[in-house]
């Protein structure tokens, strides 16, 4: 088990610089999450814990140890990687024994180590298969099995659910989360997809361009991001953001004001009024899209829609439900709020 | 797609003028080494089979010892071109460095250059490191040939693998010669058994080299060796015993490419890294 400290960790490729001095902890058996949109260098600082890119500025720390020449194998991490990265040439069985018979344990421990991250897996009957006679979820699962095998204190996950469709990728969430749970060691899993990092993270780490926007609890970005990135990437749909001017919410310094489709509720007078312009149902609940004179609105109601397209409707939210925002983007925090 | 009974037979008719054209000039030295005297000079398409030009290939010239000499430069050739072109095209392949394209653009060129344009200084080369009429020396020569598109194809083909598949095997341990040892190298398979093959061709029949380089009939290869073969007097060529030796040397070629072309197949087939 081992926590990974960054310490103005820095990465140039030649001249260009893509991760700008990041600064962060992460504990004992935590799981994070990093998220961001592509091109934020999430896979990058994925790839520098480990030990793939080497670290070109700052101090990087795997379980109170400095490991910025260590070699990925001595770190004690193990990764699963976007495209599976299985040997196609071995079978299950010896893709998950390839760690350890480089490291030259003993037969006997190698067999019981892969058998039973087999049996975890529920991959028993899959052993004698190449690769190429899995399925998507039964690869993935290989994967995984590879990295547990070698008793890693950090796992690192780089998209490993995104070459996978909408249902099985659910499935193998819930399966990652209790991997996590049973094992107990540190993870970090980076994705650009909000409702993994939501339902998986212990801490979410959003980046954008090579820094660090906010870090937080999936909640605590969610109720209070720090600035409008943060506020725009995660929830989905997302946030409406509308000029503070218009409205006549705006305190000093508001420029922008955000809410978010779900916490709006129909009222018979409210501060946003528009038109209709699209009705989009989901079953449990339904999507308004309105123009108003504060800009573009996205509701989301519960039941069926109500209304047609065309016609008017007054939206409201709880004033603790409004989020402010500067001119430079960052979230003003009243004192009732916080 | 189905064709009507005169494509069929226009389709057959092609196949079989292609496989004529290709087939008869062996065939031709088939029957032509089972022949006698002035026999050889009659047209004819039927063998009457005798042996002794056969016999007679082995017992006038050291030919065995000609088929071995041949057979070691060949082996030599390939396992050194693989061994080099292997951890030369990973370099090129997967690592980083200034000068590559530049590098790769000049291995390309030292296969242009004829190989007469070469022989002189080759054979400076080859004394001054006291190889000369020696089977290492006509190695060494022959890799002038080979090496260049055994490089080339294989970087091709490693250029090819995922980087994915090698970050998984450093994350598991593996140094750069084990990612070759335990992970490229089963899957450059087929690649391998293809330039292989080829190298095995161009070293099995080069002659210009293997002339230059060797003195005595002890350290000649076959095609030189065939190339040599002499008479009763200077006034005639045995034909009988060239056509003998010709189809003595190419037997081992044609089984080689049987055995590995069924590889290359398979290998093609199974190789899917993605599936």
């Amino acid at each position: 088990m081992s926590g990974i400290r960054l310490q103005g960790i820095k990465k140039r490729f030649g001249r260009v610089e893509t991760i700008h001095g990041i600064d962060l902890e992460i504990g004992e058996g935590e799981f994070v999450v990093f998220v961001g949109p592509s091109g934020c260098g999430k896979s990058t600082l994925l790839r520098l814990i480990a030990g793939l890119d080497a670290v070109t500025e700052g101090v990087l720390e795997i379980g109170g140890r400095k490991v910025n020449d260590t070699a990925p194998a001595e770190r004690g991490v193990a990764m699963v990687f976007q495209s599976y990265a299985l040997y196609p040439h071995m079978t299950v069985y010896e893709n998950m024994a390839f760690g350890l018979k480089l490291a030259k344990a003993e037969k006997a421990r190698i067999d019981v180590k892969v058998r039973e991250a087999a049996r975890v897996l529920e991959l028993d009957t899959l052993l004698d298969r190449k690769p190429a006679q899995l399925s998507g979820g039964q690869r993935q699962r290989v994967a995984i099995g590879r990295a547990i095998t070698r008793d890693p204190g950090v796992f690192l996950f780089d998209e490993p659910l995104s070459n996978l469709d909408a249902g099985l990728r659910g499935q193998m969430r819930g399966e990652i989360a209790r991997l996590h749970a049973r094992l107990g060691a540190t993870m970090v899993y980076v994705t650009h997809d909000q409702t993994e990092a939501m339902t998986l993270a212990d801490r979410i780490v959003v980046l954008r361009d090579g820094r660090v926007e906010q870090v937080g609890t999936p909640l605590e970005l969610y109720h209070r991001p720090a600035n409008r990135f943060v506020a725009g990437f995660i929830g989905s749909p997302p946030m409406n953001f509308l000029s503070a001017d218009a409205l006549d919410l705006a305190t000093e310094g508001t420029v922008e004001i955000g809410v978010r489709p779900e916490d709006l509720r129909e009222v018979g007078s409210g501060q946003f009024k528009g038109e209709i312009t699209l009705v989009e149902e989901l079953g449990e609940a339904h999507l308004i899209h309105l123009e108003t004179p504060a800009g573009p609105i996205v509701a989301k109601l519960p039941g069926a829609a109500t209304h047609a397209r065309g016609s008017e409707v007054h939206l409201d939210a709880a004033r603790e439900r409004l989020h402010r925002f500067d001119a430079e983007g960052n979230a003003i925090f009243s004192a009732s709020a916080s | 797609m189905t064709w009507s009974p005169l494509q069929r037979i226009g389709f057959a008719a092609l196949l079989g003028v292609i496989v004529l054209a290709a087939i008869f000039p062996f065939y031709y030295a088939v029957i032509s080494s089972f022949r006698q005297g002035s026999e050889l000079f009659e047209v004819s398409y039927l063998a009457t089979p005798s042996l002794a030009n056969y016999i007679a290939v082995f017992t006038e010239q050291p030919f065995g010892r000609n088929i071995l000499n041949s057979v070691i430069v060949a082996f030599a050739v390939v396992a050194v071109s693989l061994g080099l072109g292997v951890t030369a095209a990973y370099a090129l392949a997967r690592v980083h460095f200034r000068g590559r394209g530049l590098l790769l653009v000049t291995i390309l060129s030292v296969s242009m250059f004829p190989q007469v344009a070469v022989l002189s200084g080759m054979f400076e080369l080859i004394r001054s490191l006291g190889l000369y009429n020696s089977l290492a020396g006509l190695i060494l020569a022959n890799l002038l040939l080979t090496l260049p598109f055994t490089v080339w194809v294989l970087t091709t083909f490693m250029r090819e693998l995922p980087k994915e598949l090698e970050d998984a095997a450093y994350m598991d341990g593996a140094t750069p010669f084990q990612v070759i040892r335990h992970v490229f190298l089963p899957l450059l398979g087929p690649a391998m058994a293809a330039t292989g093959l080829l190298a095995f061709i161009v070293a099995w029949n080069e002659f210009l080299f293997a002339l230059t380089f060797t003195l005595s009939n002890e350290m000649r290869t076959v095609p030189v060796a065939i190339a040599l073969i002499t008479g009763a007097s200077t006034f005639e060529l045995p034909w009988g015993n060239i056509m003998a030796a010709s189809v003595i040397v190419t037997v081992p070629l044609i089984a080689l490419v049987l055995i590995f072309q069924r590889r290359i197949v398979a290998g093609l087939t199974a190789g899917a890294v993605k599936g």
